[in-house]
């Protein structure tokens, strides 16, 4: 139904501002309303919600029942206003006196102003010609039309025009939406091609099917799909229900391989047959591999895997392997994964890094890609060709643990260059490092001065070699347990706690916690409220003395070499203090102001903040 | 649980007004993006908050960790690198730590000193004053027509892409031409947020964010003075001098000849100390009837004394803009519900007494 003009009003506000208008005679519920609201005013348009600015100074809307109950309410020094019926929305807007009109059946809407009368013919106005606060001439004209470039006929020079397109609604139906494949998709012709498409259809009541097309063009050839994924000669129509995704698919070799075509759904309306766009489509056949081998001899952490292939269609592109346990068919479970390589590769190693166990039955996948990207994998343990990664690790060493202050703890059966790993439990539940070194002999001695702490310790030891740059180690010695009582005063290195130093303390003074406190009292309060930081450990400071400058730049050292560290107090009856895991918090400047202050120069101040 | 979830629990209240509490408190670096890039180890965070002010919030950062020396463009303290840090207060509850954002600021210009020791200092910035700092380059922003909502959007992708935003929506239209090219984006976004009544503020994580201004009736906090007020000090004072005799409003639009005037007469000022003239001129006035009215809005704006209170108490970040609080100290002659504009944390390491803070109240008449 083509858009035509309800009714119209103009003419000047005075005095200026807010004003009302009544309705053009017979304007219904559904016109659109076209106002522009004229004159040097700020622009507030009409006092109600909904209007959607447009133009020059104008506003539209689609009229509803309650806009209808009450006069326009606008604010101008001068009003235009124009109502349709059969209108849908305003499109295009000019400035000029005409416009590409893109509808059949649409009305181009002009608003005139001159400065001396006579703007255009009086064929199409809507109303007489009138003069503006500013004496301005003004008037709209309004005039059917269809698509194509369409202007206001006989505009006399000096006009200003403002066009405006106003269309019918829109009454175009929307078509299936393609899903999958995608646009231009190489599929394996030799497996069931799903298609699959989202209704476009919102509203249908339950229980009706709504009617679809699908359809394959190859060479000039057309065929549509069935319901049972076979193709017809013939036109056929699949009723199909739901308002989400569809898909229907067609069996293997269904489509010719090798061939190209294009596939579109189209779907039924009222108005007929609407059709989604093309796509391409191309089922091809698949490339050919072989029963990947693999070569994997005892001692070696890179094994190689091989394999051969060609194409279906086009040349190999890509592959992709992975390694994993025989019994997985998950490739995420793979211990290694190639990821896709771009080339026609028939072999590849895999990288020594790799989490191997021991013995473990291995099997490789061997996944090829073609031109177009249609793949096939293979599997070496297809007939039970499985392999192994396997090598023999370095020997458990043997652990000897002797009470005393410091614990000594003796690992034989290592061999030179391999790292010996010894571990402490204090608490006997919790293992902690103690050392980490290099044998050079095959047999390493340390001490441990925390394991001397009154409880039973547990103490266990490891070596590792390095083979194709990969740690092996061997399995954990026998556990053995100690209990040995503490004995003096020492340092120990926190990074390694084999290495320590035996101190003489004078005095450990301003032991505290640490932490913040702030107590107020409020304003009429009868007690203080108080803020505190959570406690973080303690602090004190700690003099120690020495005999010799010898000694005393030895201790130096020792404490500028290592920023964390523990101490180590010596025992009250028998009865350890906690180890204490600190940080020195005394700049080294204090060494010489300090010592002013003490009786011996060989006395060595060591502020220190324990650290979680 | 979520920090919003946190700050509004029954826990999160009783600890918060404990006359018992503990408190720490951590600094988190942030992408632009939001993730997550750990915990940054800072002794000192002084964070400032004005609701009132277009750039609510300032900060500064103190560092002594070498590590953390910029070294590169991607070094967390380097300007280029869009790295925010955001300050999170934290509060033991009977229900576990709880935590609650203090500010997210982006840092830039750090500066280094080392007298044997080194430390890092590093102002935070509200990420609108970065945001103002980018200009519209040579092109024009047309946003004419476009609800404030989209207008925004198209604003601050063009000076800011790449920054957090947040934008209520609305339905509120700019004018058919009104293009952003040469004015400082930060009168652009004023302005057009202001057609739609909503306000352009960074919120506590960070995000620009266009909302109409808070207006929270619950009060959410009681500091009236008797047993259990936490007010440690309290500041008052009240202005007269800011009261009008008249008010002159002058149109400044060359549309407009002769210019229009209006005026207001303070019908309360029998006082003879009361001499204050206010005059305004206004592009935006065209008519005598508006240019009274906007004389007669201005004057009964000012036409009663303001006051202003500041308070110390122990630390409550949690307080936002406008909450209101109840405040009473009859010798000081403060009595009534204030809203919350603006505070001043400061934090410091675990060895340090928790600090008390300021916190300023809106200016009431």
């Amino acid at each position: 139904m083509p858009v035509t003009v309800r009714g119209a009003y103009s003419g000047k506000v005075s005095p200026a501002g807010w004003t009302t208008i009544a309705w053009p005679a017979g304007t219904a519920e559904g016109d659109l309303a076209w106002v522009h609201c004229g004159g040097s005013l700020s622009p507030l348009g009409p006092d109600s919600f909904g209007w959607i600015p447009v133009g020059h100074k104008a506003w539209w809307k689609i009229l509803s029942a309650s806009d209808l109950s009450a006069s326009l309410t606008v604010s101008a020094s001068h009003v235009k206003l124009v109502t349709f019926t059969g209108a849908g929305q305003i499109g295009r807007t000019s400035s000029q006196s005409g416009l590409t009109i893109q509808t059949n059946g649409s009305v181009l809407l002009v608003d005139g102003a001159r400065q001396s009368s006579g703007m255009a013919p009086a064929t199409w106005r809507r109303g007489a010609e009138w003069q503006d606060e500013n004496n301005w001439w003004q008037a709209v004209f309004a005039v059917a039309c269809d698509a194509g470039y369409v202007s206001l006929p006989g505009v006399a020079s000096g006009t200003d025009c403002y066009s405006y397109e106003v269309q019918p609604p829109s009454t175009t139906y929307p078509p299936p939406t393609l899903i999958e494949p995608a646009a231009a998709s190489h599929v394996d012709a030799t497996l069931p091609i799903v298609m699959s498409w989202e209704s476009p259809h919102k509203t249908t009541p339950a229980g009706v099917d709504d009617q679809y097309q699908v359809k394959v063009v190859t060479g000039g050839t057309t065929r549509w799909v069935k319901a049972d994924g076979s193709l017809s000669t013939t036109e056929w129509s699949i009723p199909m229900s739901g308002t989400g995704v569809l898909s229907i698919s067609l069996p293997a070799s269904t489509l010719t391989a090798n061939a190209a075509y294009t596939w579109s759904v189209g779907t039924q309306w009222v108005s007929g047959w609407v059709w989604s766009p093309e796509r391409a489509l191309y089922p091809d056949t698949p490339p050919t591999v072989s029963t990947p081998t693999v070569s994997s001899p005892a001692g070696d952490l890179s094994p190689t895997v091989s394999w051969t292939a060609s194409p279906g269609t086009g040349v190999i592109t890509a592959h992709r392997v992975w390694i994993l346990p025989s019994i997985s068919n998950d490739a995420s479970a793979a211990l290694w994964d190639s990821g896709v390589i771009q080339n026609a590769g028939t072999s590849i190693t895999a990288p020594p890094s790799t989490p191997w166990t021991n013995g473990q039955t291995l099997k490789a996948w061997v996944q090829v890609y073609q031109s177009g990207g249609v793949s096939k994998r293979a599997s070496s343990g297809a007939f039970g060709a499985t392999f192994t990664v396997s090598w023999t690790p370095p020997a458990t060493p043997t652990l000897t643990v002797t009470a005393g202050s410091p614990v000594q703890v003796v690992v034989s059966g290592v061999t030179v260059g391999n790292v010996v790993q010894i571990e402490q439990a204090l608490d006997g539940v919790t293992w902690t490092p103690l050392t980490s070194r290099t044998a050079t002999a095959t047999t390493m001695t340390v001490t441990s001065v925390l394991a001397a702490n009154g409880t039973a310790v547990k103490i266990r030891a490891r070596q590792g070699s390095i083979v194709e740059g990969v740690p092996m180690t061997s399995a954990w010695s026998t556990v053995q347990t100690v209990t040995a009582t503490p004995d003096g005063c020492w340092l120990v290195d926190d990074a390694d706690r084999a290495t320590s130093l035996k101190v003489s303390p004078v005095t450990d003074t301003r032991r505290g916690i640490v932490q913040g406190i702030t107590a107020t009292y409020g304003l009429g309060a009868t007690r203080a409220r108080v803020d505190s930081t959570p406690q973080a450990g303690e602090r004190g400071e700690l003099v120690l003395a020495t005999d010799t400058l010898v000694e005393r730049a030895e201790l130096l050292a020792w404490l500028k070499d290592r920023s964390v560290w523990w101490i180590v107090m010596c025992p009250d009856d028998g009865q350890p203090h906690r180890p204490i895991r600190a940080a020195r918090v005394s700049p080294p400047e204090w060494e010489r102001l300090a010592q002013t202050a003490l009786s011996s120069i060989y006395h060595l101040p060591v502020s220190w903040v324990e650290q979680a | 649980m979520t920090w919003q979830q946190d700050v509004t629990s029954p826990e999160w209240r009783a600890a918060v007004t404990a006359p018992r509490r503990t408190l720490a408190s951590r600094v988190e670096a942030v992408s632009l993006d939001g993730q997550s890039l750990g915990d940054v180890p800072c002794t000192g965070v002084r964070v400032s908050f004005d609701g009132g002010q277009a750039e609510s919030w300032r900060g500064s950062f103190a560092l002594v960790d070498p590590a953390m020396v910029p070294v590169s463009t991607t070094s967390l303290l380097d300007g280029r690198s869009g790295t925010m840090l955001r300050v999170w207060w934290r509060i033991l509850t009977t229900a576990g730590w709880m935590e609650c954002p203090a500010g997210t600021l982006i840092v830039e210009d750090p500066e280094v000193t080392d007298d044997g020791t080194l430390s890092i200092g590093v102002p935070g910035l509200d990420v609108l004053s970065v945001a103002r700092r980018g200009k519209y380059g040579a092109s024009v922003v047309q946003v004419g027509g476009m609800t404030v909502s989209a207008a925004l959007q198209r604003l601050f992708d063009t000076v800011a892409p790449g920054f957090p935003v947040s934008i209520a929506p609305s339905t509120a239209t700019l004018p058919a031409s009104y293009e952003l090219w040469d004015r400082d984006p930060a009168e652009d976004w004023t302005e057009i947020a202001a057609m739609a009544g909503m306000v352009v503020r960074t919120d506590r994580l960070g995000t620009i964010t266009v909302r109409p201004d808070p207006d929270p009736s619950a009060v959410v906090a009681d500091w009236q003075e008797g047993p259990t007020c936490p007010v440690v000090e309290l500041k008052s004072g009240t202005k007269t001098s800011t009261i009008p005799r008249r008010v002159v409003v002058v149109s400044t639009s060359p549309d407009v000849t002769p210019p229009v005037v209006g005026v207001w007469t303070n019908p309360d000022a029998d006082s003879q100390t009361i001499v204050t003239e206010q005059r305004i001129e206004s592009s935006t006035v065209t008519t005598v009837a508006a240019a009274e009215s906007l004389a007669r809005m201005s004057g009964e704006r000012w036409a009663r004394p303001q006051q202003s209170v500041q308070v110390t108490v122990p630390a409550r970040p949690d307080l936002g803009y406008r909450d209101p609080v109840a405040l009473t100290r009859h010798q000081a002659g403060v009595s009534g519900v204030y809203r919350v504009q603006s505070w001043d944390l400061t934090l410091s390491g675990p060895d340090d007494a928790p600090a008390l803070m300021p916190v300023t109240m809106m200016v009431r008449q």
